[in-house]
């Protein structure tokens, strides 16, 4: 069963990547590494390594004459952001509309933080109370 | 007392923190489906391009649409959407509000002819873009979309799925109003 999916799984591997004929083992690293690193822009959440819609395609083939021309990984993206906008890159650019989406995990964080630690202080208050209202019983002779 | 404020603002933490969210998910709710599909090439040059025509089969590229407004419609016949939007690009064509050009994405030649024989052809001229690398350089999504290019070849407007009158009203009109105020 297992062997049954490993095969298929490496088939269609194969065939994603059938059509692109590579010089090297690098470039063909290289192709699979940018794709995954796109948006299929038809679909949800799918990036282009993952997708058979018609656009990934085209989009896998500009990809790939791109870097035959030999532009960068930077240069490609800039290419494709141009076109596509933002939306495409999974991995969005810092800029100044997009701090507040970087930086929101940080601040939750320590949002989070100083809570926690605030209702752990606060339990302790609550404790030592507890002990006070003990000792007053005590001296007190009330139980 | 400042104990009791600092213990205050602590049960409002998670408040402020639902505060924060509803503040971001109201600022998605607004934004709506206009930044989904950004405005990428807005303001920009139409793209270099060259290919055939449809119908007489010459070759077309960017210099073609210099000169006047051209709304660029991108279709196809196996896209169900674009018959949608069929009725008004004839209204635009015949009234001769706008020169209109399309850009046949990912089709078959034949089917296509059927297709502009049996609705009506609304097009002054149709680019072939059969591998769709045409549409790749406009950053196209899917059939149908549509261009506005002013005479300078810059794009103005554009939309993104079916071009509602609506749509024609509010974004792309005001602009050969523009054209005709400058003449």
């Amino acid at each position: 069963m297992l062997l049954i999916f490993v095969v298929s799984f490496t088939f269609s591997m194969t065939q994603s990547i059938d059509g692109f004929e590579f010089e090297h083992e690098s470039e063909q690293k290289r192709f699979g590494r940018l794709i995954e690193e796109f948006r299929c822009p038809q679909c949800v959440n799918t990036n282009l390594a993952g997708s058979d819609a018609p656009i990934a395609q085209d989009l896998r083939r500009t990809i790939f004459s791109l870097m035959r021309d030999g532009k960068s990984d930077p240069e490609i993206r800039d290419y494709l952001r141009e076109r596509y906008g933002d939306f495409i890159l999974f991995k969005p650019r810092f800029t100044p509309g997009t701090w507040a989406l970087w930086g929101s995990p940080i601040v939750l964080l320590l949002l989070a933080t100083w809570f926690l630690l605030g209702i752990r202080e606060k339990r302790n208050a609550i404790t030592l109370n507890l002990s006070d209202m003990q000792r007053v019983k005590e001296i007190s002779g009330i139980h | 007392m400042e104990r009791r404020l600092k213990t205050r603002l602590l049960l409002l933490t998670p408040l402020i923190g639902f505060g924060i969210l509803v503040f971001f998910l109201g600022i998605g709710f607004r934004i709506g489906k206009h930044t989904v599909h950004p405005s990428a090439l807005l303001n920009d040059p139409f793209p270099e391009f060259s290919s055939m025509t449809l119908l007489d089969e010459k070759r077309i590229t960017r210099d073609d649409l210099i000169g006047t407004f051209r709304l660029v419609n991108v279709w196809a016949s196996w896209c169900t959407a674009c018959i949608e939007e069929h009725d008004l690009l004839l209204d635009l064509a015949r009234s001769e509000t706008i020169s209109i050009i399309g850009i046949n994405y990912r089709d078959n030649a034949e089917d296509a002819k059927t297709w502009l024989y049996e609705r009506g052809n609304p097009y002054e001229k149709v680019v072939v873009d059969e591998q769709g690398d045409v549409c790749i350089d406009l950053g196209v999504y899917g059939a149908p979309e549509t261009f506005l290019v002013d005479p300078k070849g810059i794009i103005r407007a554009k939309q993104v799925g079916v071009l509602t009158r609506t749509v024609w009203m509010e974004e792309f009109q005001p602009w050969l109003e523009t054209k005709g105020a400058q003449n």
